[in-house]
């Protein structure tokens, strides 16, 4: 009895394994391709929302298989009315995108399911989200509410980064009055994502930049040289060698199309070099496979007026062959190898959810790249005001601390409200200012070498005379009034 | 029946009355009066007894591996001599074969090679065995064997007007034995810095040129600097001692031809710094150090790059044109490629302050590295064939060593030693402790601050308390298996809790070790056995010492007054650990402190660990007492005279 027993649960146990040994092989062939095909427009409409113009009523997130002729795909957003920004999970594994279960709905990230089955909502904020983004341990990063680099918000509240563990509910990483878009996760364990500042000119999205962040929201930094003026940076996607791709388009413009560079992050902040120098600016999106080929969503050169077509470039290679893919009926807008990729590090958080403050220490505010010594120039920041912005555009100083002689000063200062430093001389004249763009998570220590640090710079060893010296502490002004001076 | 079960229920009673008795009124009073702990929440039984150095790890037999050290090239490029210190064997290869030829038995850990220049004598510095042998290249013979100052690890040759010279950098002794032949013997044994561990001669062999490893003792606030010590081999004494500032674990040293450069690897510490973030290299960054040995000019080159490190710059090699440098990144398992001539081009144009800050522009390595070539697991001695064409590169835990086309940059094959050890746990930890892998952004090792498993001689901020508070002296890990709790506060229970969780949050900046990685880690830091002592080979103590033993068992002081017994040595440093494991208040609180009671440090090996007390401000054994116990409660010292004082020291330097 119980030898038959043996024998039935073996082959029980042989006919489950090959059952979903065969299902793998069935559904998931080398090679298979996330991507969002888009409704052909005849024009880069103008809205409050982004996403609402890139990923219009009918985009859909399909899969495709190899030799990716045009015909019947499997539509992994199956029942929603849009959806766009697929990303594909380390263990190649899962997919997640976001979309619009109706044309009233917001934007929400959903989680499509490569082997069938309507999509799942992981996401239910108000005012949406967007551009999902996986952390090594599977929580979610995305952006909301669903604005967009090129999007107006006026007078709501910026799109901020979030993340949402797997289980628990939604963080907010992001503290400024900037828009930012287009999470990334890098090798490291940081977030590269795009930042721009409020349309001060009437351009939306002129002046983004590349920032990173911890997975906390601690440690954000300025990662690249910001865009120039009239353009928009968006899609950061790591490419292997060391490089980030990005599409640089024009602020403004009727497309969303533009050229694609590559930045090294051996030297990020400088220029950054044509990916396909001979093709045209009418490139939509840049990922990259497993074995090194970029997976490139572009016009056909020869006829701009066609719709988005997928090729793939072989490393090295500066010109696209033919397309992978070209189908009149659809813009094939993004796509993304559905295969295991590099997991990003992972990353303790440094928060510390007990307080309400965090520190600041400039190690030098009189700081210069290069100084000569033979001839130091004169010493003017005796004092530096801490500013908040308390709401977008709203302004207030929290107090003046004093700055040792050896240019340092530290600060206790209120987290999660974006901060700024007015470096003042002996007659309270600014001599320097940065205006609220930087903040502390509860708990964070933070640190700089100088107003005027130059990126990439690693810091002198010296011991900064203010760590022996109490730490004065500025609290939020009640009812907007600004406290006083806190000087040592 | 019921007589007996009456006796024997009286006496559990009795037994469990005196219990009770001698708990309350002896047991109490024996754990305070023999620990010193007023607070005997921690005091437990075998905090003093059933304490043995036997079980531990450490004292246990292991296995042992191929693993090359220091690598020797004949000077017609057919024959690589490979150091094998943990077999006590010399490896003969050949180059064109790839394999090996012959294993020569040598004794006493054999660590740095160096060849005539004829490549009929191999020299061998014998790391354990303070000696110098002079090996014959044709059948191994040992054709002498001449004493050294302690722990020699690297030995260059070199040819001047008055005969050969060897220079023998002695790591332990921190000072410089220069050998003359015809015999061999020593001409002078000039200090160095501190701990000496790498030795090149100049073209001509006038000079010798050598790196120490660990910046000299000064106050822990100010800004660290360790030595390039320049020899004059025909005399044997030390001409000129080059500071690097803020710069230490100098592994090599390489003459570049046709410049008069002195190039040597070094690591960027920022130690003064809070350690408030890992970017941007605010704990430290590799770079090279340039020394002009004709105007005395020294540089500082970065090697990293703006997002990404090559941890533990080791080895370092430059082709026989001077064009090229080859530099081993042993946590990275890299190997970089400089350009000399595009550095030296970079230097040409840069002003006096731009070459000054060059080392802290972590995106100017880019304008002068060419290449980064992936090796195995822990590259680290570097040699080059004689014309410069192959370069051969110790990947030490991985029992190969790898040879590399210098010109073409591509792997031409590998010579295998042994198995690689990956069934040995010990290896295994070793691995995981040497790799860089797990910081953010492969910054560094837990090698980078412990390197072998000793320490750097460094205090550093965390910023996990704050900063600015608790500068902490950076411990050794040697001998360290069984001295549980850990950190200085003692609030650390485990290896496995120390190099968990919160070295990642503190120090890594990333996600802790994985649980297998993690169990290799504590496997081999608690294999490491305590650093060696200067105890004599026979074992016996010298007089001095002796008298130093009687000085640290006293119950008396030297006037023969009782000393209270929490404030005898050998109360808090009980023997055999010289530890009970347990927190005392010294009167070593400093003004940003945040306790008053400190771990108590093992004292094994303790000669070789400066600087001490918990921030490091003590920076020999003698301040110990001299500068920081003027109330006695740190032993009782203050009517010691200064010879009684050596021999405590000179005893301790035995442990």
């Amino acid at each position: 009895m119980r030898r038959q027993l043996h024998v039935f649960l073996g082959l029980t146990a042989v006919w489950l394994g090959l059952l979903t040994g065969a299902g793998c092989r069935e559904s998931r062939p080398q090679g298979t391709l996330v991507v969002t095909e888009v409704p052909p427009q005849a024009g880069f409409q103008t809205s409050t929302n982004d996403w609402d113009r890139l990923y219009p009523t009918g985009s859909r997130i399909v899969l495709l298989f190899p030799p990716f002729r045009t015909g019947p795909v499997r539509v992994l957003s199956e029942s929603l009315v849009a959806a766009g920004g697929p990303i594909v999970s380390p263990d190649g594994q899962k997919v997640f995108f976001a979309g619009r279960s109706t044309i009233t709905s917001d934007w929400q990230i959903y989680e499509g399911f490569p082997g069938g089955g309507r999509p799942q909502a992981r996401t239910a904020m108000p005012g949406g989200a967007i551009s999902p983004a996986l952390l090594p341990d599977g929580g979610l990063v995305f952006v909301s509410p669903a604005v967009g680099i090129r999007g107006t918000n006026s007078g709501k509240q910026a799109s901020a980064l979030y993340v949402q563990p797997l289980s628990g509910t939604p963080q907010r990483l992001t503290f400024s009055s900037r828009n930012v878009a287009d999470p990334e996760m890098m090798a490291d364990g940081r977030i590269l994502f795009v930042a721009s500042p409020q349309p001060a000119d009437g351009v939306p999205g002129s002046g983004t930049g590349l920032f990173t962040i911890n997975n906390d929201g601690t440690e954000v930094t300025a990662f690249a040289r910001p865009a120039p003026a009239g353009s928009v940076i968006e899609r950061p996607r790591l490419l292997p060698g060391g490089r980030i791709a990005i599409v640089v388009a024009a602020a403004g413009a009727a497309s969303p199309e533009g050229a694609a560079e590559s930045i090294r992050l051996a030297q990020p902040f400088h220029a950054g070099s044509p990916l396909f120098p001979d093709a045209p600016a009418r490139i939509r999106s840049v990922a990259s496979t497993a074995n090194g080929d970029l997976l490139l969503c572009a016009r056909v050169p020869a006829n701009p007026r066609s719709t988005l077509a997928l090729y793939r470039v072989p490393p090295g290679q500066t010109t696209p062959d033919a397309p992978l893919l070209a189908d009149p009926t659809w813009d094939i807008a993004e796509a993304v190898e559905l295969a295991a990729h590099r997991r990003p590090m992972g990353r303790l958080s440094s928060v510390d959810p007990t307080k309400h403050t965090g520190q600041i220490l400039c190690l030098d505010a009189n700081y210069l790249a290069n100084r000569n010594e033979a001839a130091p120039p004169k010493l003017a920041t005796v004092r530096v005001r801490i500013l908040a912005e308390f709401a977008p555009g709203t302004t207030r100083a929290l107090g003046v601390v004093a700055v040792q002689t050896d240019g340092s000063f530290m600060a206790e200062v209120p987290a999660e409200v974006p901060l700024g430093f007015e470096a003042l001389d002996e007659q309270d004249r600014v001599v320097g200012r940065q205006a609220p763009m930087l903040w502390l998570r509860p708990g964070e220590n933070r640190s700089c070498i100088g107003c005027h640090e130059p990126p990439n710079r690693s810091p002198h060893n010296q011991r900064p005379l203010a760590v022996n010296v109490p730490v004065p502490r500025f609290d939020l002004p009640v009812g907007g009034v600004a406290t006083g001076k806190a000087e040592r | 029946m019921r007589k007996l079960s009456l006796i024997l229920l009286l006496a559990l009673a009795s037994l469990v009355g005196l219990t009770l008795w001698v708990r309350q009124t002896y047991w109490g009073d024996h754990r305070r009066r023999m620990s010193g702990q007023t607070d005997l929440a921690k005091v437990g039984c075998l905090n003093c007894h059933l304490v043995s150095t036997a079980s531990l790890r450490w004292s246990q037999p292991r296995p042992h591996h191929d693993t090359p050290a220091g690598l020797a090239v004949s000077p017609d490029g057919a024959m690589l001599y490979i150091a094998l210190d943990d077999r006590d064997e010399i490896a003969v290869a050949d180059t064109a074969s790839r394999q090996v030829l012959r294993r020569w038995k040598i004794t006493g850990r054999p660590w740095g090679l160096a060849l005539d220049n004829l490549g009929k004598r191999l020299f061998v510095t014998c790391r354990e065995g303070d000696r110098l042998a002079v090996l014959d290249t044709g059948d191994g013979h040992e054709l002498a064997s001449v004493p050294t100052g302690r722990g020699p690890v690297a030995v260059a040759f070199c040819r001047t007007l008055n005969g050969e010279r060897l220079v023998v950098a002695n790591s332990l002794s921190d000072d410089i034995s220069v050998l003359a032949d015809s015999p061999w013997r020593e001409l002078g044994r000039p200090a160095a810095g501190r701990e000496p561990f790498a030795v090149a001669g100049s073209p001509d062999g006038s000079r010798a040129f050598v790196a120490n490893r660990m910046v000299e003792l000064a106050s822990v606030k100010t800004s660290p600097a360790s030595e390039l010590t320049e020899i004059d081999t025909l005399s044997g004494r030390a001409v000129r001692r080059e500071a690097l500032a803020s710069a230490h674990l100098s592994e090599s040293v390489c003459a570049v031809p046709s410049r008069s450069w002195m190039l040597t690897p070094v690591v960027k510490i920022r130690n003064q710094v809070p350690i408030t973030q890992a970017a941007n290299g605010w704990v430290m960054s590799g770079g090279l150090a340039i020394t002009d040995v004709n105007t005395g000019e020294m540089l500082q080159m970065p090697l990293d790059e703006a997002n990404d490190y090559f941890a533990d710059p080791a080895g370092l090699v430059v082709d026989p044109a001077g064009g090229r440098a080859f530099i081993a990144s042993g946590g990275s398992d890299v190997i970089t490629v400089v350009d000399l001539e595009r550095m030296a081009a970079w230097l040409a144009k840069a002003s006096p302050a731009e070459r000054r800050e060059a080392i802290y522009d972590l995106a100017l390595a880019p304008e002068y590295v060419v290449a980064r070539l992936p090796t195995g697991r822990n590259p680290r001695q570097l040699a080059l064939s004689p014309e410069g064409s192959t370069l051969f590169v110790a990947e030490r835990l991985e029992d190969d060593i790898l040879l590399l086309d210098a010109n073409q940059l591509t792997v031409r094959g590998r010579i295998r030693l042994g198995d690689g050890g990956s069934d040995d746990p010990i290896r295994r930890g070793e691995r995981v402790f040497t790799s860089s892998a797990y910081t953010f952004q492969h910054q560094f090792s837990c090698r980078s601050c412990h390197p072998d498993g000793h320490m750097d001689g460094l205090s550093y901020d965390f910023d996990g308390d704050g900063i600015g508070d608790n500068l902490l002296d950076n411990r050794s890990l040697l001998g360290v298996a069984g001295t549980e709790p850990f950190k200085w506060n003692g609030k650390n229970p485990s290896l496995d809790v120390q190099c968990g969780p919160r070295f990642a949050k503190v120090l890594m900046r990333t996600e802790p070790f994985p649980p297998g990685p993690l169990q290799d880690l504590t496997t081999f830091i608690k294999s490491l056995p305590p650093a060696r002592s200067a105890r004599r080979g026979d074992g016996k103590l010298t007089t001095a010492q002796a008298r130093g033993k009687a000085i640290f068992f006293a119950t008396r002081t030297a006037s023969g007054k009782e000393i209270p017994h929490e404030r005898r040595c050998s109360t808090c440093h009980r023997p055999p650990l010289y530890s009970v494991r347990l927190p005392f208040d010294v009167g070593t609180q400093g003004t940003s402190d945040t306790t008053k009671a400190f771990d108590t440090p093992h004292l094994l090996g303790v000669g070789g660990t400066a600087p001490y007390l918990h921030d490091g401000r003590a920076q020999s054994l003698e301040e110990i007492w001299t500068l920081y116990n003027p109330d006695d409660r740190h032993g009782v010292t203050s009517d010691m005279n200064k010879i009684q004082l050596n021999d405590l020291v000179e005893f301790l330097k035995t442990l």
